[in-house]
């Protein structure tokens, strides 16, 4: 293709892709996933009792498969949501599956890098009693999940999503003999939910005062 | 005549116009779009935009459908099979015409 067309294409696809983003609410839905996650694992690990170490595994994995869906685009709730909010204002279009873009992302090692590195934070976070090791696994996750510029030009969120759903299930699978780890996961996927709401929120507000529903 | 100047006269024109190029880029990269975001991105009037699209969907280019999405109803435009082989052609003419303008001396 022509080099300024091909150009344009491609930048019209990435704005497309960032538009799930603009208005804040897929965040917010992710966010929230993330903090009942949390909240869930505070419960079992005080619960422990009368929960037996099948329940709380199975309930583990099958926390980590929705976190991990939970980050790919369809439409869903979601999409009921934007339809009262966002399309009135700035319009719809379809939102592009990660899989399904004309140029696929390419898994570079950079992403790599970074989803291993948040992979040693978070075991770290789990396994070793240091505070700070814990806020910065929380941070940094919401940072590479939620932060536009490091989202689109840096981490392949298809990586860090599996690197998480993987991470998550050996997390899962070891922390389940020591109610003392699960507790410390609970409490970095609050930190992050948290994170993440705030993020979420405070761009929906934005994006709601910026754009008044356009007159038909 | 050059190859690159005789590619010119066979430019597909319906594409070649700049507003109806802006709305074709757009919808040639995603699945499917309405209206205010076809307005949005390319900066046109509902008036200009309309006009644009309905020759588009004439030439058998362009398909719109009227549908709703909850109680909110969206004029929803895609590229058919024929305007995205039209763009991709357009695309290849361009490419030769830029090929052949390399200055020498």
């Amino acid at each position: 293709m022509n080099t300024q067309v091909t150009d344009s294409v491609l930048q019209a696809e990435r704005r497309a892709r960032s538009y799930w983003d603009i208005d804040g609410l897929a965040t917010i839905a992710q966010a929230l996933a993330v903090l009942l996650a949390g909240v869930w694992f505070l419960y079992i690990t005080h619960f422990g009792d009368w929960l037996s170490r099948d329940t709380r595994l199975a309930s583990g994995v099958v926390l980590a498969v929705l976190l991990a869906l939970d980050g790919i685009r369809k439409p869903g709730l979601i999409g009921w949501i934007k339809a009262k909010i966002t399309y009135p204002r700035t319009g719809y279009v379809a939102p592009l599956q990660l899989e399904g873009s004309h140029k696929g992302r390419r898994i570079n090692l950079n992403a790599l890098c970074f989803a291993f590195l948040l992979a040693a934070l978070w075991a770290a976070a789990v396994l070793v009693e240091t505070p700070w090791i814990s806020a910065a696994a929380a941070i940094l996750t919401a940072l590479a999940l939620w932060w536009n510029p490091l989202r689109e030009k840096f981490v392949s969120f298809d990586v860090l999503g599996m690197s998480c759903l993987g991470l998550l299930a050996a997390v899962v699978l070891n922390a389940t003999r020591s109610a003392l780890h699960l507790r410390r996961f609970g409490f970095i996927l609050i930190a992050l939910g948290v994170l993440g709401l705030i993020k979420g929120i405070v761009t929906l507000l934005r994006y709601v005062r910026r754009n008044p529903v356009a007159q038909a | 005549m050059t190859p690159g100047l005789q590619e010119l006269a066979t430019l597909d024109r319906l594409i070649h116009e700049p507003a109806r190029l802006m709305i074709m880029t757009v919808l040639y990269a995603v699945p499917e779009a309405d209206f205010i975001y076809l307005q949005r991105e390319c900066g046109l009037t509902q008036g200009n935009l309309s006009s644009h699209l309905a020759k588009l969907e004439e030439a058998g280019y362009v398909m719109i459908t009227k549908t709703f999405k909850g109680k909110y109803p969206l004029t929803i435009c895609s590229l058919l099979k024929k305007g995205r082989d039209a763009f991709e052609e357009y695309v290849r003419k361009m490419r030769v015409i830029n090929g052949s303008q390399k200055w020498e001396g």
